[in-house]
């Protein structure tokens, strides 16, 4: 843990042990310290991040709600830290020439254990039905938004979900979902049985997930290691943005997700006995900013097929709630550090 | 006194067969024949024991009351061959191929049980194969088949080449479409060609 401290955030933070050489450094002083030049809260928030602090510690700083504790040598590191960025035109706008992660599926790899800014827009999906917002949160001095019911141009089809993020540093923001399903049938006696088998994916990391079991009619299974998957379609890149249907501008970096019900399997339940069948996806997406998780979404997307002559059903999507993370779960991020290890840094 | 039993193929030993015992519907064990054919099921209630084979074989026998001896012979079995063809344009690369014998004593949630806790496999047999044919030998008797090379949770605009069975021509009685696979009686057709298609985005 670090012996970097917020204070007087609004979250609940231990004050940190008393130590005679600790200053109080508040936003402004940093704002001072570059010669008036104010750092994005993004910046500010990879800076700070880099020496210790956790999501909710910088939110509160970015915020105003709080000042940082720390020793006059954290200090200069990150007024260094800070100015470096600024001489590197890490503001996102400019650098044409940064490696690219997560829109461009041709990821530089992270030798400096971050991910790398995204400074190349990819802005070529057009969604023609914004659809609901579900959840919404701010966090790295920006919004984050679940929106389900969208559509695209391309299809009719009007069962997507979008979760975009929109703030000054969005080059350093990246998405990062996972993925467990089950798929449930349901007998003549009310018993439920969920399909005990395995989907191939196209990513080359792992190549395979178990459907996750112990799900009834109306109550989700519990899924271990074996039923996560990193949702990506790039065996290099781990993050939605580098093979999934994206945009990428600027200031904003959005998913777009369109599952599917696993008919087939839904078929082999109904072949197994079942009178009626649910299968369900869920998600975890994070926002990962630069190296470190910041934020977590969830969303569960059901197919009801309440006869094996139902084609097609929409599904029921909602959001299954959200908020600031400074860390992947146990199970995924195990699951994450196997598909993908060149990215254990992020934890 | 345990209750076990012995399985044998032209009277030597079959190790791996799985054998449930069930009570009802409701598999109460399941264990698998060791080295010597032998399996000891415990105590658990039941009121028939299921032999299921998947190699060197496939078939399912199925016994009533406690555990039993099965004697299984080269003649009692048949040889099939599966030829898929692909659809014009596409070069094989690989299919799951699954199938399940359906037994009128039994339904097929416990042909297919993975265990005594709730979770049912897609096929009792399930196989991925690099080439567009298969040789199996097996039981004769009415089967569930059904054959798919499918990729999961591809990203909108990209076409994994999904496939899954369109027709079935066989050398003898038709086969039935059903439930997305074919049910085909095995023993009186021993050559079965399956025609794959493409899947749309709304199969899957």
């Amino acid at each position: 843990m670090s012996d970097i401290k917020a204070t007087g955030a609004a979250e609940a933070h231990q004050e940190p042990e008393a130590a005679p050489d600790l200053v109080e450094i508040s936003s402004s002083d940093i704002v001072s310290s570059l010669g008036g030049r104010a750092p994005t809260e993004g910046q500010l928030a990879t800076a700070a991040r880099g020496l210790g602090l956790t999501a909710a510690e910088v939110t509160a700083l970015a915020a105003g709600r709080s000042n940082l504790r720390m020793t006059n040598a954290q200090y200069g590191e990150l007024k260094t830290k800070l100015a470096k960025q600024y001489g590197q035109g890490l503001d996102g706008k400019t650098d044409a020439k940064g490696s690219l992660c997560g829109s461009s599926g041709t990821p530089a790899p992270p030798a400096a254990k971050q991910v790398p800014a995204v400074t190349t827009e990819s802005n070529t999906r057009k969604i023609v039905v914004a659809g609901t917002k579900v959840h919404e949160g701010t966090v790295d001095g920006g919004t984050i938004t679940l929106r389900t019911g969208a559509q695209e141009d391309v299809d009719a089809h009007p069962d997507n979900f979008t979760i975009s993020y929109k703030g000054t540093d969005a080059p350093n923001e990246h998405l990062l979902q996972f993925i467990h399903r089950e798929i449930i049938g349901i007998h003549d006696d009310g018993s439920a049985h969920p399909v005990n088998d395995s989907l191939s994916t196209s990513g080359t990391r792992g190549g395979s997930y178990k459907l996750t079991l112990g799900g009834t009619a109306t109550a989700n299974g519990t899924p271990v290691l074996e039923n996560y998957n990193t949702d990506s379609a790039n065996g290099s890149d781990p993050f939605y943005e580098a093979g999934g249907a994206s945009n990428r501008t600027a200031d904003s970096t959005t998913m777009i997700d369109m599952p599917s019900a696993m008919k087939p399997k839904v078929d082999a339940a109904f072949a197994a006995g079942a009178k009626s069948v649910v299968s369900r996806a869920h998600f975890d997406t994070y926002l990962v900013h630069t190296d470190a998780v910041t934020y977590h979404v969830q969303v569960s997307v059901e197919w009801s097929f309440p006869s094996s002559t139902t084609v097609d059903p929409r599904p029921t999507m909602k959001s299954e709630g959200g908020g600031a993370a400074t860390q992947l779960p146990d199970l995924i991020r195990q699951k994450f550090h196997a598909q993908y290890p060149a990215f254990n840094f992020i934890k | 006194m345990a209750d076990s039993g012995r399985v044998t193929f032209d009277g030597r030993p079959l190790r791996d067969a799985e054998i449930l015992r069930i009570d009802g519907v409701t598999p109460t064990a399941l264990v698998r024949s060791d080295a010597n054919g032998r399996y000891e099921l415990g105590d658990m209630p039941g009121d028939r024991v299921v032999l299921r084979v998947r190699t060197p074989f496939i078939g399912v026998w199925i016994a009533a009351g406690k555990a039993a001896d099965w004697q299984i012979t080269r003649a009692e079995l048949v040889p099939i061959r599966i030829d898929f063809r692909m659809p014009e344009g596409l070069t094989f690369d690989w299919l799951d191929v699954k199938l399940t014998p359906r037994r009128d004593e039994v339904p097929p949630r416990v042909i297919l049980a993975t265990g005594v806790t709730p979770g049912l496999a897609e096929g009792m047999y399930a196989v991925r194969i690099n080439e567009p044919h298969l040789e199996l030998v097996v039981r004769p008797g009415l089967y569930d088949l059904r054959a798919h090379r499918i990729i999961a949770d591809v990203p909108k605009g990209q076409d994994p080449k999904n496939l899954k069975t369109d027709t079935i021509v066989t050398d003898g009685p038709t086969a039935i479409p059903k439930f997305g696979g074919f049910e085909v009686e095995l023993g009186p057709v021993r050559k079965i060609a399956v025609s794959l298609r493409l899947m749309t985005r709304e199969e899957m």
